[in-house]
């Protein structure tokens, strides 16, 4: 028997989990990003209980727990801007490189709020409850990038 | 509207890990690195587990490094099923993946993917232990001879890391 | 509110990397402390609560199935619980809940998680989304909790010095605190605004570490409590509350979530004035901007009175309701264990076990948990008193 040597403890084990699915988009989410695709328009729902108005549309009021889909309604792609955030951590996943802004409008005529990316203007610039305007894709795939971002309204 | 007009979103969620064995489960592995089965054996029911656990399930005693023992790299077949259809997608591209987890590196993190068939999944109970090893016994040879009962002993992989496929398959003996 | 119930135990593991502990050694530890804490063993427990957060973080689906044995669940019902970050507030509620009932007398509830089993915690965060109409923009934890609090600070015109100031209040708590990550000696004002911006408006510092914890609490029928303990935590009140994510008039600062799980809490407790009554509360503030937002959600001032609140020095550890002696969420945050150290840290104080931490006489606790986007809570009320 020669030395007879420690084994090692090993530390770590590092593997990547990589699972490819197909969600499904529904009936109303199929037709709202239809009508961004074709037409670049955005279109919510009116809860039929409390009369709020959705976007994107929720087949059912989580407040009133009422369907919501007796209705379809064009809505502006014109708001005011909530809230918003300059992403300057870095993680995997994300939509584009930081530094990058994003944040929640509340879209003319709705009730709720509408989470998108804000271009076009410097981050200094940014205030809550300015006014913003959608700026649509070109080259629309039928999702939530036919909107490329949000701009302060002209 | 038409139901060909519903959508679907074709995606994937990619996220690599580097996962902690621990105390025991690294010594495990460790020792599949030097081509060696080590067990633990727990001083309450004298159980030996192999592949190491951290607890023993009835005693809820925690295994401590001075519990191993070193087991030979055989053992007999307790069940089987031969593997022939591949029930996975397609392998992804590795620049599909590469470009989900950056700016992690695939290279550091690579990607974990079922073997090709034909294989057949084996419940092994190594020689001296009272728990049963989950592996694989590969080759058409191999697979022709399995029976439950079988005495199967490890084929090592060339390279080994530290990981449970450094015990690469078992093969009929 | 069923039969009464007392905490008798409780046990923790330390908030850091556990590079040479595996998840099942880990949350084992955390159950074997809260065992030698009672004096029990674990063929004492009857039934397991169990609580983890998203799977993403650690890659491995249906924990339980790993965790169960880890647990002393052999042979018994143990019962998954998931609520996001307030999964251990969820499992504690359940453990109490299976006692409360009739249905076992002696109940184990433990929850932890590893966040640091993966590159980025990022990654499994972004995973909570929706594919099609949110996780595009990945954001993660920092930078949705980003948007609650400049909307906070702009809604009421607080400046981003409050943030700052609240951070620094728990950081300095931490150091009394054995368990804790982040303790960092002499941390000031000035070392904390001098941090990098990440996602405005939080800086570094007011942002909750990456941790690995499990944490475990035994709850005991009223007829076993005595034969236990001479220092138990009578669970008092206990609420639990879910919200939607896109609903209609959702104001980001104004968690009526929590406003209703506070007030079922404090009806069961018979708490009429929480500010006054109260002698020591947990809150779950992983961003700093929390703490003053959740002052408000449990009541202790009106909406928008957050700030004004901690400026008179009440919530501080000399003040008359100190909150997070043990430095909170924003010093430890394994996210699965989050919450339930909250509900621990609670119970610890009532029972006079709080060590360093201790807030002197403390005879009524509160230890609050969040989840999701900012959707989910759970209070547990606990007291020295029956």
């Amino acid at each position: 028997m020669g030395v007879n040597k420690m084994t090692e403890i090993i530390k770590s084990v590092k593997r990547t989990n990589y699972v490819p699915y197909r969600w499904v988009y529904g009936r109303d989410l199929s037709r709202f990003f239809l009508e961004t695709k074709n037409n670049q328009k955005l279109y919510g729902v009116r809860c039929t209980k409390c009369q709020k108005v959705l976007v994107p549309p929720a087949e059912v009021c989580g407040v009133c727990f009422a369907p919501t889909y007796k209705e379809w309604i064009p809505v502006s792609d014109h708001g005011v801007l909530n809230t918003y955030t300059v992403v300057n951590l870095s993680f995997p996943g994300q939509p584009t490189n930081p530094p990058y802004a994003y944040g929640l409008v509340h879209l003319d005529g709705t009730d709720n709020l509408f989470s998108h990316m804000i271009g076009e203007v410097e981050f200094d610039k940014i205030k809550p409850n300015m006014r913003v305007q959608a700026v649509w894709n070109p080259d629309p795939k039928g999702d939530l990038f036919d909107i490329k971002y949000f701009k302060p309204e002209e | 509207m038409d139901s060909n007009q519903y959508r679907v979103l074709e995606g994937n969620i990619s996220v690599p890990y580097r996962w902690t064995p621990g105390d025991i489960y690294g010594r495990f592995l460790g020792g599949l690195k030097e081509k060696k089965i080590l067990g633990f054996r727990c001083p309450e029911c004298k159980k030996v587990y192999a592949p190491a656990t951290d607890i023993c399930t009835a005693c809820y005693y925690g295994f401590k490094p001075e519990d191993q023992v070193e087991l030979p790299d055989a053992g007999v077949v307790k069940s089987f099923t031969v593997v022939r259809a591949n029930l996975w997608p397609p392998k992804p591209d590795p620049e599909v993946v590469a470009k989900a987890i950056a700016p992690t590196k695939l290279e550091d993190h690579p990607l974990l993917w079922p073997p090709a068939p034909p294989y057949a999944l084996v419940s092994v109970k190594i020689e001296g232990a009272d728990t049963e090893f989950i592996h694989m016994v590969k080759g058409e040879r191999n697979l022709g001879k399995l029976k439950v009962g079988s005495k199967v002993k490890a084929v090592w992989a060339e390279q080994r890391e530290g990981y449970l496929l450094d015990l690469d398959h078992f093969e009929v003996a | 509110m069923g039969r009464r119930v007392a905490v008798v135990g409780v046990g923790m593991t330390e908030n850091k990397s556990h590079w040479d502990c595996s998840m099942p050694a880990l949350y084992r530890l955390a159950v074997t402390r809260a065992l030698a804490d009672c004096g029990l063993t674990h063929k004492d427990i009857q039934a397991v609560s169990f609580g983890q957060s998203p799977e993403y973080f650690e890659g491995i689906n249906h924990p339980e199935k790993w965790l169960a044995e880890a647990c002393g669940g052999y042979l018994k019902p143990v019962f998954r619980i998931h609520t996001g970050g307030t999964v251990g507030g969820s499992a504690a509620i359940g453990g109490y809940y299976l006692v409360a009932s009739g249905m076992f007398d002696v109940v184990l509830a433990v929850s932890g998680n590893k966040l640091n089993e993966t590159a980025s915690a990022q990654i499994g965060l972004g995973t909570v989304y929706d594919p099609i109409i949110g996780r595009q923009f990945n954001t993660g934890a920092p930078s949705a909790v980003a948007l609650q609090s400049l909307r906070y600070m702009s809604k009421y015109g607080y400046n981003e010095d409050y943030g700052i100031r609240a951070a620094v209040q728990n950081r300095q708590n931490a150091m009394n605190n054995p368990y804790a990550q982040l303790k960092i000696p002499g941390y000031n004002f000035e070392m904390a605004k001098s941090t990098p911006m990440l996602c405005y408006p939080l800086r570094l510092a007011d942002m909750c570490p990456t941790s690995d914890a499990a944490c475990a609490m035994i709850f005991v029928a009223e007829d076993r409590v005595r034969k236990i303990t001479d220092r138990p935590a009578w669970v008092r009140g206990t609420a639990a509350t879910a919200a939607g994510v896109y609903y209609a008039d959702r104001d980001w600062a104004v968690p009526i979530e929590l406003r209703k799980a506070a007030e079922i809490a404090y009806k069961q407790a018979g708490i009429k004035d929480p500010l006054k009554e109260l002698d020591v509360v947990e809150l779950y503030n992983a961003f700093s901007w929390q703490e003053l937002v959740w002052y408000e959600g449990i009541g202790l001032c009106d909406w928008g009175e957050g700030g004004k609140l901690f400026d008179k020095g009440i919530t501080a550890m000399t003040g008359s309701l100190p909150s997070n002696p043990s430095g909170g969420t924003l010093c430890a945050n394994s996210i699965g264990a989050a919450a339930m150290f909250r509900k621990a840290e609670a119970a610890l104080q009532v029972m006079g076990k709080a060590g360093a931490r201790q807030v002197q006489g403390a005879k009524l606790s509160l230890g609050h948990g969040w989840g999701g986007a900012i959707q989910f809570h759970t209070i547990m009320v606990f007291g020295s008193e029956k």
